[in-house]
């Protein structure tokens, strides 16, 4: 089986944190690490190649230093990793960003599965897998829970839907963005690490990827950002003793339903 | 003024500590302040109540468990007081003793300080702060601990192979002595004269004692510490509340090392498991930690998956594991790491161990995966010691946390094994094998099994005896370990100790029943049995 | 045949569920309504699938309907709004950002070429374009998104940011049948085997009043009283990640960056400490913060804040649901 698993860089928290002198933001300590979800997706490629045999390749786009992420997702054991960096792809959004990673799917041919996490954690769109998906031409099935046989060309899964868990039979080639409770992704070995550091990470540009119908970067991007803001978040916060007086308040704001708080029944 | 109240059915958590004994009490009061302590201390010692001293409630030696009297709870002491630097750019944090060790990772982690109440010197220095910049090296596997109590017990954890213990990072104490005065002792000025000791008071005068005529061991001891021209400091650190009540603490901070990164490599064997330490402790970049997992302590937690939840987030062992140890850097780059782990990779195979059974962490991130690997092995103790505790009730968690030097810990560990191998009994060993403390713990299913293994603790504290070493490494003597300590130090050693506590407590009211038994108490009993 | 200008407007995708026109696409047709009259562009409601319900609240109704179309699955229904879509040509499409609409909506965008803006919190009509507001970095940043060029300009929109509009004096619209364009070869290589649904904890995303516990709860006890009380409630329990990750509930009812996101109109965070990815996942018209750390992140984000113990709160609302009926509940305001 041939699996590619879509990678992202993130940085490493989103948290902000404010000095408690100068009331400033604090920036230091936010390195750009692998998005979390996507650990799930390449350790789910490893599984299936310890189980079906193969080869897993890890795909990302980004800035040259994601070069070293790409290390460290080789060193679990993955076959190869492959950097799609080019001056042309900055700015790209999610259908920009799923043209390029096609063309290099499609270069390197048809896999027969492609795995992405759920959604990253910077962006939060979910969108890149599903997207991807259809500039390949392939099925593709979000917030996999569990992928239970792979056989005859086929594989049946269980994805997480809004009222409850879907069993599917999907013909592959296909996409599957996956939840974490697939699997426990795992650390990387002595082997691995050593492995990864030498690993010749392939690193291909807008020029190794043919022609990109639909444009790709900003120029091909349909969404623009207007602007950005800081949301305030802060709400008047009223202080409430304790239980009683809560429902007074719940019942005042009309936030509780009257015929439910019952002692009759 | 401090409230002093009656104990409560609410209050009934106060009543033990982690080890589970259980004790009594009449009052409980949770001062918020030093002058709150003296009060309490005061209110004791004038109505002659004996008054127990309490954190976290996070210790595994009865340390906390109130033996009567009052319950002095120091949890709401819980703030940062200040922070200075010194000339040569060092930096200290003042801090109250219930402070739990987690808070103050955090504060240093995200520069997250109430500065409320400090002085515009200090607010100075702070500025200047980074986050992440300073930490607090002691590392106990429990990270709810307090500051306060971790001193008293002179803890430890798992990176004190290359920090040592609290001890060497506390650098100033206030304590209130048993009659409510007060003394500060700073590191490097405050010495005993041989064995004769002048601590200044606050309020006036000076208070003065003799120490024991003996030295108490010098490997890693979690009990007094005695040694002639002693820094003064350290008297009040391993004493668990005995000589005095910790009121304040100055804590030496260290500049985060850049890098934080760990290796659990999976053995053949426990000798290979040895030798490989041994080859980890001559490295040439000394290790923050090296941990071990015996084979039956991996088979315990690999069980429990099936049946804690919470487990099974845990990294999957691999198929043929014997046992496994694990080891902690800290470097100031990445790119020290890569070196280290060919060195590695090569003691591995020396000992034919295959390095691609390891489970590298290369980040904070990474290394947490680890830690709840290493939690989840005490963790399912307590819960296999809870289950069997509902059969029979005399049961308790049965561990022990003894220490020797170097040369000889091949003969204490291969003692353990063969003595646990014969004896029936259900048993793990894992712990800090850096410093030559592991854990063997007794997993009784019967109170004849537990009998059987609190009489195996004192065949091997006579044994440790033997090698020189200490009854208890990291944990503290408490109330639990005083039969230990007994067979450790003779009658004679312990009477001396028993003098010295006396002359610091001449009614007997401070930690009742840590360390020295209280009056009546026979102190040769086996505690529980 | 032919065009219908009255088409070219704001398209509503509307979900369907228990035969109705769902939660979230009455409260997009209420949206598209007012966003419709700044520009004077009608609405239109779409619906697919094998039953069609009462359609009301737009100006035209698109319906397609056909036995393939019983159970909604992404690709079927791309097909079938592919065509639509490109033989009426709406200015905007809107879909509800629940599982299903997040899924769909970027496959059907990448089908059309055009761009998406996922996960709104608030929409509006600029110069004939549509301001689409989302959120980004855990929510820590707002993000105002255009879509200038492409059509149409297409947005799923959070659950409940929106207020539903009165259904039953919604205005009636006027129904177009459109045959269906029939399952496409991509379509068939997907089929839907089966359903188990996930009872209560399923409904964390669509629940008017969550109790939701993290790691301050204290007890296995308190979590049953906590799921025990949103039961009274008519709400859900939610749960943050260290606790679903705990084992103690689970991950259906996790809420936050790596969970789901949830709107409901009563928050009720019990020893929940409020971390920022946790946060990110909550869009709660109110916030009640129960927690004994006075600093805990929540408790300037509640709008109401209790200090204090979880169990011992959660058992008194249990005991004010239970055993006093509402005549008994002293008011505080009269004697």
């Amino acid at each position: 089986m041939r699996i590619y698993a879509c990678v992202k860089q993130v940085p490493a928290n989103n948290e902000t944190r404010l000095d408690p002198v100068t009331g400033t933001l604090i920036r230091e300590g936010s390195p750009g690490v692998l998005n979390p979800l996507d650990a799930y997706a390449v350790e789910q490629a490893l599984r299936l190649k310890e189980q079906y045999g193969g080869e897993v390749s890890a795909l990302s786009m980004g800035v040259p230093g994601v070069r070293d992420m790409l290390r460290r997702v080789v060193a679990l054991g993955v076959d190869r990793g492959i950097l799609l960096t080019d001056r042309a792809f900055a700015g790209s959004d999610t259908l920009a960003t799923a043209r390029v990673l096609a063309a290099a799917v499609n270069k390197c041919g048809m896999p027969d599965l492609v795995l992405c996490g759920r959604v990253a954690s910077d962006g939060d769109t979910a969108q890149v897998g599903p997207m991807l998906a259809e500039c390949l031409g392939i099925p593709h099935v979000s917030d996999v829970a569990c992928i239970e046989e792979i056989a005859r060309g086929e594989a049946r899964v269980r994805r997480l839907g809004d009222r409850g868990y879907h069993s599917l039979r999907v013909r592959l080639p296909a996409l599957f963005t996956v939840l974490k409770e697939i699997c426990v992704p795992r650390l990387p070995s002595i082997t691995g690490v050593l492995r990864g550091e030498k690993a010749a990470i392939a690193v291909w540009g807008r020029a190794d990827l043919g022609s990109l119908e639909g444009g790709v970067g900003l120029k091909g991007s349909n969404t623009r950002v207007l602007r950005s803001h800081r949301p305030d978040l802060r709400v008047k916060t009223r202080a409430v003793a304790g239980a009683r007086d809560l429902m007074d308040i719940l019942r005042e704001e009309n936030l509780i339903a009257e015929d439910r708080v019952r002692g009759d029944i | 003024m401090v409230q002093i109240k009656a104990m409560e059915p609410q209050y009934a958590a106060y009543l033990h500590d982690e080890s589970r004994l259980m004790g009594s009490a009449r009052y409980i009061a949770f001062p918020d302040s030093l002058s709150e302590v003296v009060e309490a201390v005061r209110w004791c010692g004038d109505r002659g109540v004996p008054l127990t001293a309490q954190g976290s409630r996070t210790g595994l030696s009865g340390g906390a468990s109130p033996a009567g009297g009052l319950i002095l709870n120091l949890s709401r002491m819980d703030r940062i007081l200040g922070i200075r630097k010194d000339e040569a750019g060092n930096c200290y944090l003042r801090v109250q003793p219930g402070l739990p060790l987690l808070r103050l990772r955090n504060a240093l982690k995200n520069k997250a300080f109430d500065i409320s109440g400090w002085s515009e010197k200090d607010i100075e220095v702070l500025r200047e702060l980074k986050a992440g910049e300073w930490v607090f090296p002691p590392d106990p596997t429990e990270p709810t601990a307090s500051i306060g109590g971790m001193a008293a017990c002179n803890a430890c954890g798992a990176r004190s192979f290359l920090y040592g213990s609290i001890r060497a990072h506390v650098t100033e104490l206030v304590v209130v002595l048993a009659d409510g005065r007060t003394a500060r002792l700073r590191r490097g000025s405050e010495r005993a004269r041989g064995r004769q000791v002048r601590i200044p008071l606050r309020e006036g005068g000076v208070f003065e004692a003799t120490l024991p005529e003996f030295d108490t061991p010098t490997v890693k001891n979690a009990g007094f510490y005695i040694h002639g021209d002693m820094e003064l400091i350290d008297l009040f650190m391993g004493s668990q509340g005995t000589l005095g009540i910790i009121g304040e603490l100055e804590l030496k901070l260290m500049r985060a090392p850049g890098h934080l990164w760990g290796v659990t490599a999976f053995l053949p064997g426990d000798e290979a498991a040895l030798s490989y330490v041994e080859a980890l402790k001559d490295m040439a970049h000394k290790p923050a930690a090296i941990e071990f997992f015996g084979h039956r302590a991996l088979a315990m937690v690999e069980r429990q998956r099936t049946l804690t939840p919470a487990f099974a987030r845990l990294q999957e062992l691999p198929e043929d594991y014997g046992c496994a140890v694990y080891v902690e850097f800290n470097d100031e780059d990445n790119s020290a790491m890569l070196h280290d782990l060919e060195e590695l990779a090569g003691l591995l195979k020396q000992v034919g161990a295959d390095p691609g059974d390891t489970w590298v962490a290369r980040d904070q991130e990474e290394l947490e995966k680890l830690l709840i690997f290493r939690h989840a092995v005490p963790e399912t103790i307590d819960l296999i010691v809870e289950k069997n505790k509902k059969r029979e009730p005399i049961i308790t968690i049965l561990s022990t946390d003894m220490s020797v030097d170097d040369g000889h810990f091949r003969e204490l560990f291969r003692m353990y094994k063969e003595d646990l191998s014969a004896s029936g009994l259900d048993w793990v060993i894992f712990g800090h094998i850096g410093e030559n403390h592991v854990h063997p713990n007794i997993l009784a299913r019967t109170a004849d099994e537990y009998r059987a293994g609190l009489a195996l603790f004192e065949k091997w504290a006579g044994e440790v005896r033997r090698m020189g070493g200490t009854i208890t490494a990291e944990h503290g003597v408490g109330k639990i370990k005083k039969r230990l300590e007994h067979i450790l130090y003779g009658a004679e050693k312990m009477g001396e100790l028993a003098l010295l506590k006396r002359s610091f407590d001449p009614l007997g009211l401070l930690g009742p029943g840590n360390i020295i038994p209280k009056e009546g108490e026979d102190g040769c009993a086996s505690t529980r049995a | 045949m032919g065009t219908y200008e009255g088409l070219q407007g704001i398209w509503v995708l509307c979900g369907v569920r228990d035969g109705q026109i769902d939660r979230v696409s009455r409260e997009l047709l209420g949206e598209a309504e007012r966003l419709g009259a700044v520009e004077g562009m009608k609405t239109t409601a779409v619906v697919l699938g094998r039953e069609i319900p009462q359609i009301r609240g737009a100006d035209h109704a698109l319906v397609v309907q056909d036995d393939s179309l019983s159970v909604p699955e992404e690709l079927r229904w791309t097909h079938e709004l592919y065509h639509l879509v490109r033989r009426y040509r709406p200015q905007v499409l809107l879909l509800g950002a629940n599982g299903f609409g997040r899924s769909l909506a970027p496959r059907l965008a990448a089908r059309l070429g055009t761009g998406l803006t996922a996960d709104c919190t608030a929409l509006d009509m600029r110069d004939g374009l549509l301001v689409q507001t989302r959120p980004a970095f855990g929510g820590n940043l707002m993000a105002d998104i255009l879509c200038p060029d492409a059509r149409p300009q297409m947005a799923t929109v959070r659950p409940r940011v929106f207020r539903a509009p009165d259904w039953e004096a919604a205005r009636p619209c006027e129904i177009l049948r459109e045959p269906p364009a029939g399952p496409d070869t991509l379509s068939r290589l997907v089929e839907i085997t089966g359903f188990t649904p996930s009872g209560q904890d399923a409904a964390i995303g669509e629940a008017d009043i969550l109790v939701a516990v993290g790691q301050g709860i204290g007890s296995k006890e308190n979590i049953a009283m906590a799921e025990k009380l949103a039961e009274l409630m008519g709400g859900a329990l939610a749960a943050s990640r260290p606790l679903v990750d705990g084992g103690l509930v689970p991950y259906a009812h996790q809420v936050g960056q790596t969970g789901r996101t949830v709107a409901p109109r009563l928050y009720i965070a019990c020893g929940i400490s409020g971390a920022i990815q946790h946060l990110a996942g909550v869009a709660a018209e109110k916030v009640v913060a129960v927690n004994i750390d006075p600093d805990a992140p929540i408790m300037e984000r509640a709008n109401w804040a209790i200090l204090g113990d979880c169990g011992a709160f959660l058992r008194e609302m249990v005991d004010l649901y239970t055993t006093s009926p509402p005549s008994v509940l002293p008011d505080r305001h009269s004697k």
